[in-house]
């Protein structure tokens, strides 16, 4: 009845009567290990559920969020939160490398959008920020001011996604980046030539 | 095969064998041939325009400024045409051709398969017009506007479905085969996705009922769905989630059930697995939609149940891989020989590898990794190159010379198209795995004073570039495997017989007794003790039973696939904790609405999420993670799934009016590097005015608080107004002259742009005072 050639597995192999046009199938037992996944896989699942939801063992996702917020928090920004806002808040930054790097990485992701990615200027968009031409600019408390609150002009927004303590970073980072002269376009270089920002006394510290 | 029946027949209950019982009938081939010609050209078309927007990802200037060609717009094109064109016609090709002999009869009206055959190619070709002009409703494979969904809902239902349940209702074979149940689920599960995917109110008929006139052709096609925000998510991604498991997969199983047995001339490894696994499948795959919505405003109580539903669906799914697989056993010298089968075996392998990733990815702690990237793209693809793509060859080569009652023109072309076809998917994944692991590294990566350690997001995009030219050539190889497929099937066709053979098969009328098995509980051989009970369910003659039964059958499809549906959407639409209302978010202004739908219309959201996730990286990255309630008049929603640019959801407010404005017109005007292609034709083409105060009315009527704006065209007025004080202010900022912006489409956009994700900052005495801003 059979129109297949018979071979070692499938003489072991129990064939069902019935025939679809031609095609039958074997009476094969499901493979054991088919049975044992699966039902694993139903035991994981009781179980995930009643340690996530049922249990106060995990926390939701937002309160993992909020826990490792603090945490990076404290990791990032350690004594400068405690310091009072001020110019000697960003001279802090200005002499720390870590929180350097820090306003360094804010400056990339969000500034160098107008800014370009060396604070070189963007025609039409952002200043040279690397010359030492400045507008509204005239402290290192200047800089902190525009980028939390927008120019006076409105050419620039206000980042208020920014806590004090990144905003802080960030000004001493784009206070650094003056006298490193990047070639932008011409447009973009204008303003008054202001005297120089104040330094950080870490470095002179290191060198004695 | 007229003696095939005749022997099955002879078979049969032992009444029959006189031949004077029996009854003669045709199976109508040519609309198979149809469906299998439209499959190979549908195919090209998919693979093609997948081509050519690869090459855009990797050098956007492709695009050429042209709106029609931009990639936002023809990215949904490339799937729809691989998903509805490609495969649809390609199972469309398989039913008809093996429900017809599994079934012993000629489908039941030859005029429903014609008006199937003709409406779903109309279907098709009204979707490729109408993609490329941005007339679309943005939900990810649902994306046709509400005409060309009404046609699809007929064509498929009453054309297919009806067709095809009044074929099995008037069978000559007594039980209905393990692909005919595949078929069943399919249709059923389809409709349901597709209905309920689809309930909007077009913007256009509602205007005409109230002032009984269309303000634009345009408005006529746009329409709003009844769904908002969290709820439009959860029930684009249950439709979504389950196109793949509907559309994708079931129909390819039976497809697989049927052909490869065939092929290989090998009875089928395991009828109790194939009970079990199919049944598990249907019940289990609705439930896991919500595995795309991981970390996002969804509740995280849904999240959980796709999450845990995907990992119990893994073996499930490997049922139907190891019945493929192991009815090769006693076969495996052909397969060497025998480019079918190696087709088959390929697909068969690669439906293993994309069901075990799957679970694998939504997983969550795995999906914060993989998900917005590409490596969801590179799981895409490993299951349609190489399940659907490669399952659909081999039936076409194995069908389409019995078609053309002839042999296939060349077997050394068709070997070829395999390897071309293999070499081009490998290519292809391995390349964009590369790029979704390496881009979902990168986005999380913190340096030493605990900021992100590639801020800059265009940073993660160029570092993909050689990886995307990889898959260009990937596509490329997977192209030219398909054009030599169709070459060689072309020439087959030529080599048909002047006239086709009707052949006459014979089988008696459908007996209406049972079939009790002899044998009964002897064969309870499973090798486990869970196995052994197991195989004491399905011993049962209850299943028999319900194969003879094509209703009945249908009816406990639905059941399975409703539970875990109604389980899933009932409670997100009844509870109110799902989504917390947040008192200062408002309706978007009548400008802002016309931005958004322009945003909606060029397919942004194909690029561009706009969620963000409860981790530090995301927050560090683009603001707070996005609240349920901020997305309440979000009709529809556009979260995405992909980060080809930065997420958007608080892009409000970051950049000015004239940043937005250069970018438009060429984003390497502000960053050299960046992929995004231009958009000139916003900054030429004009608002229409007059279809702004029928969009504001149609979101009042699905529950938007507009208030005064809703009289005496006040909306239109609000929307000038608005558009001249951006105009304005980009002037002020450097920007053009307002007298040529300020009618223009970018202001509209721009005004969408800078409202996104900013009324959670506001507090509430401003939210307030803006009004009705």
């Amino acid at each position: 009845m059979s129109e297949y050639s018979n071979n070692d597995q499938s003489q072991q192999d129990e064939l069902l009567d019935h025939n679809y046009d031609g095609i039958q199938e074997y009476d094969n037992p499901i493979p054991g290990w088919w049975h044992l996944i699966f039902l694993g896989s139903m035991i994981f699942a009781v179980c995930y559920t009643v340690v996530f939801h049922l249990t106060p063992i995990v926390p939701s996702q937002q309160e993992r969020w909020a826990n490792s917020l603090a945490a990076a928090e404290e990791a990032q920004f350690g004594p400068l939160k405690g310091m009072p806002l001020g110019q000697d808040k960003i001279l802090a930054v200005m002499g720390n490398e870590k929180w350097m790097s820090a306003g360094s990485s804010i400056f990339k992701g969000t500034c160098a959008v107008c800014h370009g990615d060396q604070g070189q200027g963007i025609e039409g968009l952002g200043l040279n920020l690397t010359d030492d031409k400045y507008v509204n600019i005239n402290s290192l408390m200047d800089i902190y001011n525009i980028v939390k609150n927008g120019s006076p002009n409105k050419k620039m927004p206000p980042q208020a996604q920014f806590g004090e303590n990144e905003i802080a970073m960030v000004a001493g980072y784009v206070a650094s980046l003056r006298g490193e002269n990047v070639p932008g376009p011409e447009s973009q270089m204008i303003g008054e030539v202001i005297p120089p920002f104040p330094q950080p006394e870490v470095s002179s510290e290191s060198d004695g | 095969m007229a003696e095939t029946a005749q022997a099955t027949a002879d078979n049969g209950a032992g009444n029959h064998q006189d031949t004077n019982g029996l009854e003669a009938f045709v199976y109508d081939d040519k609309i198979v041939r149809q469906f299998a010609w439209a499959t190979v050209i549908w195919g090209i078309v998919a693979f093609l325009v997948g081509v050519i927007i690869a090459i855009q990802l990797a050098y956007p200037e492709a695009g050429f400024g042209i709106s029609f060609l931009s990639f936002g717009r023809l990215r949904p094109l490339h799937t729809n045409a691989a998903i509805f064109a490609f495969a649809g016609n390609g199972i469309f090709a398989a039913i008809y051709y093996s429900t017809q002999r599994l079934c012993k009869c000629r489908m039941y009206s030859d005029l429903l398969s014609k008006l199937h055959f003709w409406g779903w190619q109309l279907i098709i070709v009204s979707a490729a017009l109408t993609l490329p002009l941005g007339i679309t409703q943005s939900k990810e494979y649902a994306e046709l506007e509400w005409p060309i969904d009404i046609a699809i809902a007929v064509v498929w239902l009453v054309f297919f479905g009806g067709n095809f349940l009044m074929t099995l209702i008037h069978r000559r074979e007594r039980h209905i085969y393990v692909a005919l149940w595949f078929y069943i689920a399919t249709i059923v599960t389809v409709t349901m996705l597709h209905v309920f995917n689809n309930l909007w109110l077009p913007a256009g008929l509602v205007y005409l009922f109230q002032h009984g006139e269309m303000p634009s052709a345009e408005l006529a096609l746009k329409s709003y769905p009844i769904y908002a925000g969290v709820q439009d998510a959860l029930m684009q991604w249950w439709y979504g989630h389950n196109a793949v498991a509907f559309f994708l997969t079931t129909p390819f199983l039976g497809l697989m059930y049927y052909y490869l047995p065939k092929a290989a001339e090998r009875p089928v490894f395991s009828y109790k697995l194939s009970i079990i696994h199919f049944w598990s499948l249907v019940f289990i795959y609705i439930w896991a939609g919500p595995h795309h919505l991981h970390y996002t405003a969804l509740p995280e109580w849904a999240s959980t149940l796709g999450m845990v539903f995907s990992v119990m669906l893994w073996m499930p799914s490997w049922g139907g891989m190891i019945n493929g697989l192991l009815t090769l056993r006693g076969a495996w010298d052909r397969v060497a020989s025998d480019p079918i089968l190696k087709f088959f075996v390929v697909g068969v392998t690669f439906y293993g590898m994309s069901t075990f990733e799957g679970p694998l990815l939504s997983v969550k702690a795995v999906n914060s990794l993989s998900h917005y990237t590409d490596w969801t793209i590179a799981h895409v693809h490993s299951g349609t190159l190489g399940w659907n793509g490669f399952m659909t060859f081999g039936m076409l080569y194995w069908m389409m010379p019995r078609l053309f009652q002839t042999k296939l023109w060349s077997k050394k072309l068709c070997a070829m198209h395999f390897w071309f076809g293999t070499i081009g998917m490998v290519l292809y994944i391995l390349a964009i795995y590369s790029a979704g692991i390496t881009q979902g590294l990168m986005w999380r990566a913190f340096d030493e004073s605990g900021r992100l350690t590639y801020p800059a997001f265009i940073e993660t995009v160029t570092v993909l570039l050689p990886m995307y030219w990889i898959r260009v050539v990937g596509g490329l190889l997977y192209l030219t495997g398909a054009l030599i497929g169709a070459y060689n099937l072309f020439r087959t066709w030529k080599t048909r017989p002047e006239k086709y053979e009707e052949v006459v098969h014979y089988a008696p009328a459908l007996s209406k007794g049972p079939i009790v098995d002899p044998k009964g509980k002897e064969r309870l051989h499973a090798n486990t003790a869970l196995g052994v009970a197991g195989d004491k369910v399905l011993q049962g003659n209850w299943h028999r039973a319900l194969e003879r039964k094509p209703v009945k059958f249908t009816f406990w499809v639905i059941v399975a696939v409703a539970i875990g549906s109604l389980v899933e959407a009932i409670p997100m639409f009844l509870v109110s904790s799902n989504v917390p209302t947040i008192s200062t978010v408002e309706p978007y202004t009548p400008l802002e609405l016309a931005g958004r739908d322009i945003y909606v219309s060029e397919g942004c959201y194909n690029c561009h999420s706009q969620m963000i996730r409860p981790f530090l990286w995301e927050t560090m990255r683009y603001g707070e993670y996005s609240k349920p309630g901020e997305f309440v008049y979000d009709r529809p929603f556009q979260w995405g799934s992909r980060r080809i640019g930065p997420d958007l959801a608080r892009e409000g407010g970051l950049r000015d009016h004239n940043w937005h404005y250069r970018h438009f017109k060429n984003p390497k005007d502000v960053n050299d590097k960046s992929i995004m292609p231009r958009y000139p034709w916003l900054l030429e083409n004009t608002i229409n005015f007059d279809e702004i105060q029928p969009r504001v009315d149609s979101m009042a009527l699905l529950g938007a608080p507009y208030g005064e704006l809703l009289l005496d065209n006040n909306a239109v007025k609000h929307a000038q107004e608005q558009a001249f004080d951006i105009a304005y202010e980009l002037q002020e900022l450097g920007g053009p002259s307002y007298e040529e912006t300020m009618d223009k489409k970018v202001i509209a956009l721009i005004a969408y742009l800078q409202r996104l994700g900013t009324d959670i900052k506001k507090s509430e005495p401003e939210a307030a005072a803006a009004g009705g801003e």
